[in-house]
């Protein structure tokens, strides 16, 4: 149960940090635009 | 911080206190939902201290919820762990969201990545500055940071005393949860059809998979129709919606 505890907490970092990290030029791509919505 | 600020307004003091009061009272709303969750992790057979981990290092409440509530029907712990991260990825897309108003760079983007969850999204995404963006992020991710893991501990040592939170109705309040969620995100056709077609489909699957199974296939049909081009598309709101702080930062782009 650990394993899991960390590897997800971990895991949800590393996705909120990678949201953070893109750039402005990619976020402008339509396609980006429609998931993210 | 290397390009030169865009010109905007200061932030009045009154403006101020209203929006740090704005994220204060999310954060008490959240709470409420914390107490659910120490109360369901605890049931699924978590530790009070698996739990109070799970709220300070997950820290996103979707992702805790599915995590306990695998393991509270009998999957195994990597499963849940997969639905968990699945759920968030929405997170990232936040981040996307974010991430040009906030404009922070270094540690500060690194400290402020771990408060990146759907209340403070919400509470910056449609500031008219960047000093409001940030105020209302930063206001709303300590209020509910505080209040979320300090009802998660009360409610973990609660369910602890009191047993299956089934019995107090405690389950359906997640239900409940996700769909206040989600409500918001549904005033677009094509959300509402991503929406429709991933309950057929979680539905349909239920009886014939392994818990968690059918958020992930859920999720996949949100993926794909985000990849569909869609020229009916007018409610778009992106570029208009962006303060004018954002768009005139121009100097970053390639």
């Amino acid at each position: 149960m650990w394993l899991a505890i960390v590897l997800t907490a971990g895991g949800c970092y590393l996705l909120k940090l990678a949201g953070l990290s893109v750039p402005i030029a990619v976020l402008e791509r339509p396609v980006v635009q429609r998931i993210a919505d | 911080m290397t390009t030169a600020p865009p010109p905007e307004p200061a932030l009045s003091p009154n403006d101020r206190s209203a929006i740090i009061r704005d994220g204060i009272a999310v954060g008490v709303a959240t709470g409420v939902y914390g107490l659910s969750f120490g109360a369901i992790s605890v049931a699924a057979g978590l530790t009070v201290l698996q739990t109070c981990a799970l709220s300070i290092l997950a820290f996103t409440g979707a992702t805790q919820f599915a995590l306990v509530g695998v393991v509270a029907s009998g999957g195994a712990p990597m499963s849940g762990m997969v639905t968990g991260l699945l759920l968030g990825t929405r997170n990232t897309l936040y981040g996307l969201r974010v991430a040009p108003l906030l404009d922070w760079r270094g540690w500060r983007r690194a400290a402020a990545a771990h408060f990146l969850i759907d209340e403070t999204t919400a509470m910056s995404v449609n500031r008219a500055t960047r000093a409001a963006a940030r105020i209302g992020f930063l206001s709303t991710g300590l209020a509910v940071f505080a209040l979320w893991n300090l009802a998660t501990l009360a409610g973990a040592i609660a369910g602890e005393s009191l047993g299956d939170p089934r019995i107090y109705g405690l389950d359906t309040a997640v239900a409940g949860a996700f769909l206040a969620l989600a409500w918001p995100r549904l005033k677009s056709r094509r959300n509402q059809l991503v929406a429709v077609l991933a309950v057929a489909l979680a539905l349909s699957l239920v009886p014939v998979t392994a818990a968690g199974v059918p958020v992930l296939a859920a999720a996949v049909i949100a993926l794909l129709m985000g990849l569909v081009p869609d020229s009916s598309d007018t409610d778009e709101i992106r570029a208009d919606e962006l303060p004018a702080a954002e768009r005139s930062d121009g100097g970053e782009r390639g």
